[in-house]
């Protein structure tokens, strides 16, 4: 079963004589348990692609289908719900609440569920456990390594319990050490049977992968296995 | 309840930002209290005066003389003049008020100690000076009496006879509704009148909320209770028995032209014999007219007021609008971690109201409250109706700003995360 669809999707940014076409007529499908990653050159459109399939933004034509629904002509209720429910994200930069502590970055998807303060303490502390930055739980973010801040938005990506997670040049803003610690943990992740899907440029990363789409100029040149 | 919890949280993760805000409004909200009081003060002013007395603005009419004083000269010709007035063609009456401490003397020594412990719970925060063996009481004359709309609760009202008091006659008297838990009907005391004791007898209770107007000055200043106040004819000896005691009433004192009569006829007529007596020419108005006057004096305070309630209004909105803008400025970020984490665009929207709702709700609470403790601590509130300002109507016109301002600074935020996309939010960064 593909829980990612695209079929010939275009995104095109600007107005008039200002357009810059950053996909191009992009087909892909992505299976259920799947890890894969997207490389490309910078600005070959692989984050624009990402932020397709994870409702951040809509394409300009083309189908994009998240379990087989079609997310063009989704309410923003309806896509924010995606973004709760069926998709997750980790970022380069991490995308946490500066001067909020560890515990309320991890449970904020939460917030948009109905679910004891409790239950989420109980889902939190499981996954920071799991990560092992239990003892960070009440830490302020800011004070955090990069390595702390990527566990924290990884557990704040596993504490949604999608099906879905996208991970933008996760190892980015790490060192080497911390790099490959964090894709073990992604590779794991993925083991337990989620879909992963990964932007990265670095060829070493995307070896933890088990496909690899090459992305150049907004176009896709490849897909490796 | 997850709103709040979030709304609170962001607040405090801002007290410094959440702070000054506040501290903007409370001050802007105290002066915009103060706006619309004074605003609305002349208006309910002469309102209370029209409730509380029976007057004909037409037919009833003031009288002052510019060369008031103290001594028999004056005396003899103003008592002339009023006895003039009295038998003129179209003057139906006149009639004079006071108000004044009176001391009463009680045959039994426990009883004053009573009166003086009793007042002493009555006039607790008020500004009495100590006089708690006195009641302000109010003397009058029949036609300011027929005046009056309070009602007798118990006993009898004051009647015709009442007023036709010669030297030796006991004084009737009406006592406020707080007195009836101390005296009793047909309780007398006696009061010292310079070397005579004119004894007063206790013969109705006056209903809650019985008000009448100030001695001092009718229009400017506030309608008076008489809940802790006694009401009594006057007797011969204190409305005319010294010239200072006629210099003290002329001030309140009122003329009533008969029915049809043309007023500057009637006032040219008493200025005639004023003249005829060798008195200062008599400023005579009806109240139509000192209606008038009032609200002439009153406009350009009025306007004042009112253009520097507006002025804050507007200094408010801008501070709010510019304080709110930087704040999700620099809270993009953050409102994009929340929408790719699932926050829908109503989601932020409730925040960001929320947000403003509770600082300006509790900053208007505090300014509108500061605002009313410092009239409570004024002797404002001893001359003016101030307090009763604080009314639904008050209240009504704060929700209307407080709803004002949360619309107009939510709304310009509330439009640029609309038109951007959860990427284009923590865009720059990721």
């Amino acid at each position: 079963m593909n829980v990612v669809h695209l079929n010939n999707v275009s995104k095109i940014y600007g107005k008039a004589d200002y357009q810059t076409a950053a996909l191009k007529n992009v087909s892909l499908s992505v299976a259920k348990g799947e890890f894969v990653s997207i490389m490309g050159a910078s600005g070959s459109g692989k984050s624009t692609l990402l932020h397709i399939i994870g409702c951040m933004e809509k394409p300009t034509e083309g189908q994009c289908l998240i379990l087989e629904q079609d997310t063009a002509g989704l309410s923003d209720n309806k896509l924010s719900k995606i973004r709760n429910q069926v998709i997750s994200f980790i970022f380069q930069h991490f995308a946490l609440m500066h001067n909020y502590s560890v515990y309320d970055n991890v449970i904020l998807p939460l917030f948009k569920r109905d679910m004891k303060s409790k239950i989420m303490k109980e889902k939190a502390s499981y996954y920071l456990e799991r990560l092992g930055i239990s003892d960070l739980m009440n830490k302020n973010v800011t004070k955090l390594s990069g390595g702390q801040k990527q566990r924290v938005a990884i557990a704040r990506a596993l504490v949604a319990e999608t099906e879905i997670i996208l991970a933008d040049e996760p190892t980015g803003a790490l060192d080497q050490k911390n790099s490959h610690e964090l894709m073990d943990l992604l590779s794991t992740i993925n083991s337990e049977g989620k879909t992963i899907i990964m932007v990265t440029h670095d060829e070493n990363i995307a070896k933890y992968t088990n496909r690899t789409i090459l992305l150049s100029d907004g176009a896709i040149l490849d897909h490796s296995m | 309840m997850k709103y709040i919890k979030c709304i609170l949280n962001s607040l405090v993760k801002r007290k410094l930002t959440s702070l000054l805000m506040s501290i903007q409004l409370i001050i802007s909200f105290f002066v915009i209290t103060s706006g619309l009081i004074y605003f609305n003060l002349a208006h309910y002013q002469v309102e209370q005066v029209f409730k509380h007395a029976l007057i004909d603005k037409d037919q009833m009419a003031t009288i002052s003389m510019p060369d008031v004083d103290t001594t028999h000269w004056f005396f003899e010709r103003y008592k002339a003049l009023e006895e003039s007035m009295q038998h003129n063609s179209s003057i139906e009456g006149v009639g004079s008020y006071i108000s004044t401490y009176l001391t009463p003397e009680f045959s039994n020594e426990s009883k004053k100690e009573k009166y003086i412990k009793f007042n002493n719970s009555l006039y607790s925060n008020k500004n009495l000076m100590d006089r708690y063996d006195a009641t302000k009481t109010w003397y009058l004359d029949e036609l300011i009496y027929d005046l009056t709309t309070f009602n007798v609760q118990k006993g009898r009202a004051l009647d015709s006879k009442d007023f036709q008091l010669n030297d030796n006659s006991i004084i009737p008297v009406l006592i406020g509704h707080k007195y009836s838990q101390l005296f009793s009907i047909g309780d007398r005391f006696k009061v010292s009148w310079y070397s005579d004791e004119i004894e007063h007898e206790i013969v109705g209770i006056l209903s809650p909320n019985s008000k009448w107007l100030s001695s001092q000055d009718y229009l400017n200043q506030s309608i008076q209770s008489l809940d802790e106040s006694f009401v009594a004819p006057f007797f011969p000896k204190q409305r005319d028995g010294s010239p200072s005691d006629v210099a003290v009433r002329i001030q309140s004192s009122f003329i009533k032209l008969k029915s049809g009569t043309d007023s500057e006829e009637a006032f040219e007529s008493i200025k005639h014999t004023a003249h005829n007596l060798g008195l200062a020419t008599p400023v005579l108005r009806t109240v139509a007219e000192d209606l008038e006057r009032y609200h002439q004096k009153n406009k350009s305070l009025t306007n004042f007021n009112l253009f520097l309630g507006l002025f804050f209004l507007f200094i408010t909105l801008i501070g709010v609008i510019t304080i709110t803008q930087s704040s999700i400025q620099h809270r993009m970020y953050e409102i994009g971690v929340r929408r790719i984490t699932g926050a829908t665009i109503a989601d932020i929207i409730m925040i960001i109201v929320g947000e403003v709702m509770i600082i300006i709700l509790f900053s208007s609470a505090l300014g509108v409250y500061f605002r009313y403790l410092s009239f409570v601590n004024s002797p404002l509130i001893e001359i003016m109706p101030i307090l009763d300002m604080f009314n639904g109507s008050l209240y009504a016109s704060l929700v209307i700003i407080i709803l004002i301002l949360i619309g107009i600074s939510a709304l310009l935020p509330i439009y640029k995360i609309k038109k951007m996309s959860p990427s284009e939010l923590i865009g720059g960064k990721d």
